[in-house]
């Protein structure tokens, strides 16, 4: 409504509530026909007369009580926070278990690929003791493992013994050596399946582990 | 139902001067020259009293979530 209208509040305002007499509502729906800014609050107050009837001016002076819809209102909201939520934990899980399974068939092709090929990397070590170093590779064979063994500064007057280990426990020797203060490669055999060899460890003639790998 | 509660909460939080006009004149269908007289105020006052009171209505009831439905 305008600064111009200014005058035509209240009665406005009365209009809209029904309470203006005969003489001052026609002057009033004389103006507002000819004035759309009153015509516009007219419309407003009058929908918000109508949403009065609802109301008991009686019970203005009682505690509020909450509205009877507010209840249903209010579990219908939670239902929905809780389909939400339960949405986003589901996707939530979906996405964990994809990690996973893509993590597993990484691994499972890599043990495809190393049983395929029927080896492993060269597998790097330091013996227990001073000065000495080597590595190892296994493959794959007709009879169970072989160990391409690759040592280095081990008292060439000793000798040593080269075993693997299952998952069970159980060891298996895969052969003796003699050590050399050079870079020396021995291949070895052991009955023990490729797949199942978790453990390669060498002991002197003592039967002191000297080296100790774990797969 | 809902309507009714959010209409009287609005009332509810109205100034004294404004739910009392709005009580008088509209719940109690007085007219605006017996409530002037019973405040001691000329009758226009009333009637800009009232028009503001209904103001202060809409803008409590739009706080309280009132669409513009009856």
């Amino acid at each position: 409504m305008s600064e111009a209208c200014r005058e035509w509040r209240g009665d406005v305002a009365a209009l809209a509530l029904d309470r203006l007499r005969a003489d001052e509502r026609a002057r009033t729906l004389a103006h507002v026909d000819s004035c759309a800014d009153c015509r516009a609050e007219l419309t407003v107050l009058q929908n918000l007369s109508r949403a009065m009837i609802h109301a008991d001016a009686t019970r203005l002076d009682h505690e509020p009580a909450p509205p009877p819809e507010l209840r249903d209102r209010i579990m219908l909201r939670l239902d929905g926070e809780r389909a939400v939520v339960r949405r986003l934990s589901r996707r939530r899980v979906r996405r964990v278990l994809a990690a996973v399974a893509a993590v597993v068939l990484v691994a499972l092709s890599a043990g495809v690929m190393l049983r395929d090929s029927g080896g492993s990397d060269r597998v790097a070590f330091a013996f227990a003791l001073p000065d000495t170093n080597g590595s190892f590779a296994l493959h794959r064979n007709a009879t169970g493992t072989s160990i391409t063994f690759t040592h280095e500064g081990l008292d060439p007057q000793d000798v040593y013994w080269l075993w693997l280990t299952d998952a069970t426990g159980k060891r298996v020797a895969a052969g003796t050596f003699l050590g050399a203060t050079d870079a020396t490669t021995v291949t070895m055999q052991a009955a023990l399946a490729i797949d199942r060899v978790v453990r390669v460890w060498v002991t002197d003639r003592d039967d002191v582990v000297i080296l100790d790998k774990t797969l | 139902m809902l309507v009714a509660w959010q209409v009287e909460e609005a009332l509810r939080r109205l100034s004294a001067d404004h739910r009392s006009a709005l009580i008088e004149i509209y719940f109690r269908s007085r007219s605006y020259e017996e409530v002037a007289l019973e405040f001691g105020i000329p009758t226009g006052t009333v009637k800009s009293r009232v028009y503001y009171a209904l103001k202060a209505l809409r803008l409590a009831l739009e706080e309280l979530g009132w669409n513009g439905d009856e």
